[in-house]
This record gives structure tokens, sequence and C-alpha cells, in this order.
């Protein structure tokens, strides 16, 4: 094996990576593992090696992805093609330009393509419509089983979210 | 089996700090970060966690596609807002550019500099808390990468850590955040929460019972990532991996910390296992192991990175085992991250090549394990 960076040296080390079940492995020579730091077993790995995007979804991924091809973000000046060769988007609006096929890869990543994890500080007043759903529920329960109070509570919160939910749906992109 | 063992000063002074190590004032980092000085009750077999955060800024292209001009007003910004968060009381502010290539290969060792940062020819800064467990990256492949490192499993404190310091900036920067897609980063691996939470264990003992790979192989969670070091013929280099979460996106932060926690507990009960058998039915096996590591470290004259990485985890083991009184668990993974290369240099005071290096770094090992 011949190291994968200065592609010189024979290699004497293997970075492994297991990754969804699959085995990634880098081969280095001594001297380039030393140079870059990857001889340490505390310093994370750099996205560079890898470009693990493509190993992690599979080549074919990018194929039947036709929709965004010629596709260009306008804020930004990224192409599909550029980030096909990259794996890296160039702005936020690049997430909106490149919605339709994006979504399809990041089920592929991660299994999902919806976000559940904490909100910036800004918008975490802001209840979302599943919360809701579940306020209501509540509200009936408070309701049937006369907890007034209680129940006024919970439609003054139904309320306000109402609010701050009906401006932010148009693009799920909030500015 | 492992009782835990509470960091004392001596520890430090023993792996030669004291003695060779002296701190200059002009030093980056005139004291060791907690990572490097404490223990918890996993140290056994957990040399320390790290938790990190990527978040971009509203208004500026990612890094990779910025120009100079907005790179500087990027770090213009931070440096503004950072001054206004107390986990940032009395931070550092490096200007990366400005550094040495040793000083950034140090900072790398210290674990507070990413490799891609320190090659990065565009404006970079660093910032250090003062106590410098906590550090933001600015400009790497995102905007700000925030992070922790703590002792041992530490990751609970880590997040508090972080979640605070990304509260206290999120009062004044307008980060790039949607509904749908959570916090958008440059590359859609690290989407959504942008969380990354990594362990890294020492696995000394299932390697010599040749069951690391089988366990690596069957973990449980498939979205758990491990990084290990081999040799060409596949046989484990050091015996410490990372783990680390993989996907980010449709995991609350809460979720993957304790699968993270969940999967470190299950490798560490593992690992403890292995050493109650080795010692019960293969003592001499470890004790050749140890004694043969030993020796080498204390009489080889050059000494390798990845070997001495090798030799010093079987130290390790040999003094978690208390089979090895020379020198405390502790000082030994001090002692992994002082034979660094960047460390040497900085120890010797000068540029090395890779052949002084080894040569020294035997000489370094050598003076620190003298009883
Ligand atoms: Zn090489
Ligand atoms: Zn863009």
């Amino acid at each position: 094996m011949i190291c994968q960076l200065c592609k010189k040296t024979p290699a004497s080390i293997k970075i492994s990576h297991h990754i969804n079940n699959k085995k990634i492995e880098i081969s280095l020579c001594k001297e380039c593992a030393e140079e870059k730091s990857l001889n340490n077993p505390l310093v994370t790995l750099p996205q560079m090696f890898g470009n693990f995007i493509s190993e992690l979804i599979g080549e074919d991924a990018f194929a039947e992805r036709q929709h965004n091809s010629g596709l260009c973000c306008e804020a930004c000046g990224t192409s599909w093609e550029m980030f096909q060769d990259t794996g890296l988007l160039g702005c936020d609006i690049c997430y909106q330009t490149f919605q339709a096929d994006l979504k399809v890869i990041l089920r592929r990543i991660h299994g999902s393509n919806q976000h559940i994890g904490c909100r910036p500080k800004s918008l975490r007043h802001i209840i979302d419509e599943s919360e809701i759903k579940n306020l209501n529920v509540r509200l009936k329960t408070a309701i049937r089983r006369e907890q007034f109070e209680e129940a006024a509570k919970l439609r003054d919160m139904i309320r306000d979210a109402q609010d701050t939910t009906d401006y932010n749906d148009n693009d799920g992109i909030l500015r | 089996m492992n009782k835990p063992h509470r960091a004392t000063q001596e520890d430090v002074t023993l792996v030669g700090v004291g003695a060779s190590v002296r701190r200059e004032p002009d030093d980056l980092t005139w004291q060791f970060a907690s990572w490097l000085t404490t223990e918890d009750e996993f140290s056994d077999s957990v040399l320390s966690s790290r938790v990190r955060l990527a978040r971009n800024i509203r208004g500026y292209r990612f890094p990779h596609r910025a120009s100079h001009e907005e790179l500087s007003a990027v770090i213009k910004r931070v440096k503004n807002v950072c001054p206004k968060c107390p986990s940032l009381e009395n931070a550092r502010y490096i200007e990366i550019q400005k550094l040495s290539d040793l000083e950034c290969k140090y900072l790398v060792e210290r674990r507070q500099a990413s490799p891609q940062l320190i090659e990065s020819d565009s404006p970079s800064l660093l910032i250090l808390s003062e106590s410098e467990d906590l550090s933001i990256m600015v400009n790497e492949e995102d905007h700000l990468r925030i992070q922790c490192v703590e002792a041992g499993l530490g990751i609970d404190s880590a997040w508090e850590k972080i979640t605070r310091l990304d509260d206290e900036l999120e009062e004044s920067l307008d980060v790039c955040y949607s509904r749908e897609f959570g916090y958008l980063t440059s590359c859609p691996t690290n989407i959504g929460t942008g969380l990354r939470v990594s362990v890294f264990v020492h696995l000394p003992g299932l390697s010599l019972r040749g069951k690391i790979d089988s366990v690596l192989e069957r973990l449980p969670d498939s979205e758990i990532a491990i990084r290990g070091f081999c040799g060409e013929g596949s046989e484990s280099i050091g015996n410490i991996y990372q783990i680390s979460n993989q996907p980010t996106l449709g995991r609350t932060e809460s979720n993957v910390i304790s699968r993270i926690i969940q999967t470190a507990k299950q490798l560490i009960e593992l690992e403890r296992d292995a050493r109650v058998t080795l010692l019960e039915k293969s003592r001499v096996t470890v004790e050749d192991a140890v004694f043969r590591a030993l020796g080498l470290l204390k009489h080889a004259r050059v000494i390798s990175s990845f070997e001495a990485m090798d030799l010093l985890s079987t130290l390790r083991l040999g003094s978690e085992l208390g089979l090895v009184k020379e020198i405390s668990r502790l000082a030994v993974s001090q002692l992994i991250v002082l034979v660094q290369p960047g460390h040497l240099q900085r120890i010797y005071r000068k540029k090395l090549g890779a052949e002084d290096r080894d040569m020294l770094r035997a000489e370094f090992i050598r003076q620190n394990l003298v009883v």
C-alpha cells in the first residue's frame, strides 16, 4: 500500500473508520501522519479525507439526483456540481436552492431530514405544530376535569404559539 | 477492580514537567488543561471526552467560499461579541496566521486547534477560555467550531459548558438556522444539531484478549462511528479508539449524548471484564506484554511516534493493573501527549527532523521512567 497523502512512500499505518457498518481505511506513511498530526490518537480526522459523504451515501446517490444539475446558488455562486466535488455547501441559502435533492441526501446521511434538536435562543419561545396539538389535548383534558385555571393558561399559550408560527411558515428558513 | 485515582501534583512533575518542561512566560499554553491533569471513575478505560458544536453566522458565505474580506469581517464580529460572554472571561485570542508552524502543531496536540485550522492560509482565529477547556475555532470548516474537552467520561459537564457558551454567543450573533434543517453547516454531515460527541477509549485488554475486532464490529449502536489505528497487517496500534456520533439531524442533543455514554459504558464494561479475565487466565501473557513495553521504553534509543503510542498504551495498562510501579496511569496519559512531535520540539526548544525527534523521544521517555 502506498501512502494516500503523498502517493510516494509506502504506507506504514492504517486509520480505520467503522461507519454505518462499513469499514473505511486510510493508509498513510509515517512522515505524512506526523506532519498532519494524524499519528495522534486524540486528534480528530479532518474532513478532507474523505469526503466521507460519497462513502457514506454511495456514489450512486448523486447520479440519481438530477433535479439540481446545472443549478447554482444565487447568494454564493456554489453550483450543484461544486457541491458534488467538495461535499461542502457555500452558504445558508444553498440549503434552499438545492432543497429538493438535498433532502434525499440528508435522509441517506442521517436517516432523517427534519431537525428536532435545540433552537437558537431567540427562537426558543416559539412552539411548533406538534406542540400546539399537544397543548390542545391538554386543554381538552383540563376542561373535562374542570381545571379552569389550568385551561385558561393553556388557552393563552396556544394563542401565543399560533401568533408566532404563522409568520415563519413560508419557507422554513427563518430570517 | 480499579480504584478511582485522583491526580496529584506529583503526577504532573513525575513526567518531567517540572524538570524538562519549564513554563516560559511566552508559552502559548503555560498550564495543562484539566483533561490532562484530572481523572474520573472511568479513566481506567477512557482518556478523555470531547463535545463540539458547529455554527455559522448569517450574512457571510461559509469559510471555504468566503473572500478574505468576508473572513476578516467574521473574525471582527466574533471578537466583538466574545468579550460579552461570561464563559470567555479572560479568554485569549490567537491569530493563527501569526503563529509559527511549531506553535500551530503544539495547539493541535493540545486539541485546541484542528489540523485543518492551522493549514488554512486565510484569516482564522482561535479563542481559548482561561481554563483552556473551552475553545472556539473561527473560520475552520464552519465560521464557529465551539468545543470542550474533559477528562474521562466528562460529557455531561462538557455539554453544560458548551451549551452555556452557545447561548451566550447567540445573544449577539445571528446564526444560520432553519426550522427544517436546524443549524446549517458547510458540510451536510454536521447539519441539524451541529453536535459531535467523541469519547477516546483505551481498550488494551480487549486487544490482548484478541476480541477487539469482534467487539467493535458488533457495536450495538449503528449510529456510532469508531476510529482506530492499525499497522499494515491490521494489528491494532495503541488501542486508543475514538467513538463518536454519526448522524446530527433528526436526533435531539440529549438522545445523542445518552447514546454515546451508553456505548462508552458498554465498552468500559467489556474492557474491565477482559482485564479481569486476563489477570486470572493469562497473567503471564499480560505481564510479558507490559514488561516488554517497559523494557523497550526504558532502554530504546530511537522510538517513532507510532511505536511510542503502542508501548505507552501497554504501559498504561501495566500501571493501571498495578504491575508497573515506576509511573502512574495519569503520568502515562500525559506522556502520550508530551512525546508528540510538536511537544517534543517545544520541550527541546528547537526544530527537529523526524530522525532527531525519534531519538529525543526515546531520551525524554527514558528520563521520565527513572524510578
Ligand atoms: Zn505519505
Ligand atoms: Zn449558497
